[in-house]
């Protein structure tokens, strides 16, 4: 396995190092409150609490959701961190 | 607190005694009398218990307007019915060894021994299930709020 597909793999084998910018998000799209967003998304207010903290991994429905509640692409809500990706890609 | 939760504490804490004092008194009181009705009592007795909760939240009002159950808490409850399920299924081989274990090869086991690992089970199951569904859940509590 090359090392760059050995380092996607990594990423999305463990949830924390996928990070999310819902809290940002928020605070930019009106200072939307989490059970907006929720009642948006359809989850409940303690699901969006669990993902902003990180908790929780949604799933790619509720993924989608989130980054059409805000009206962005999915990317720019959920982010997979890892700096050998970014050094390869560079 | 969402429902699940206060349904696990209300599991945790009187969920087992509920289970356990009733059933052990029909085993012991009809084995003490040589009665073999305990059975039906015990097998009705569990039947009307496990159908309160469900009576309970088809009665308890519900807005409609916004999402109680989500993705999360199928998933939440999915891993603490499978964690007590294997807990349980532990449980039950131990149960099954000890009393060959005590009495060897030629000795003899009690029938009231039956019932008991039965309402046992039954305790740990709703025990397991409750405490998995608090640590994944976070004990409830504060969610974070604003």
């Amino acid at each position: 396995m090359a090392k760059s597909e050995k380092n996607v793999d990594s990423c999305f084998r463990r949830n924390d190092n996928i990070t999310n910018q819902i809290r940002r998000l928020r605070f930019e799209n009106g200072e939307m409150t989490q059970q907006q967003l929720a009642d948006k998304a359809g989850v409940t207010r303690q699901t969006i609490i669990a993902i902003e903290a990180g908790k929780y991994a949604p799933s790619l429905a509720l993924a989608f959701r989130i980054a059409k509640a805000f009206g962005v692409p999915i990317q720019d809500v959920f982010q997979c961190e890892n700096e050998d990706i970014a050094s390869a890609e560079d | 607190m969402n429902k699940a939760q206060k349904e696990a504490w209300f599991g945790l804490f009187l969920g087992v005694p509920l289970i356990l004092i009733p059933c052990g008194a029909f085993i012991f009181i009809s084995y003490d009398r040589g009665i073999s009705i305990a059975p039906p009592f015990i097998l009705a007795y569990l039947v009307s218990m496990s159908f309160l909760p469900w009576l309970f939240r088809f009665f308890t009002y519900r807005n409609k307007k916004r999402v109680i159950y989500d993705e999360r808490d199928r998933l939440i409850e999915k891993r603490a019915a499978l964690v007590s399920y294997f807990v349980f299924w532990l449980y039950f081989v131990i149960v099954l060894i000890i009393p060959w274990w005590v009495t060897g090869s030629t000795g003899s086991v009690p029938v009231i021994i039956l019932p008991i690992i039965l309402v046992g089970g039954l305790s740990i199951f709703v025990f397991i299930q409750s405490l998995t569904t608090l640590i994944l859940y976070g004990w409830g509590g504060k969610d974070g709020e604003e």
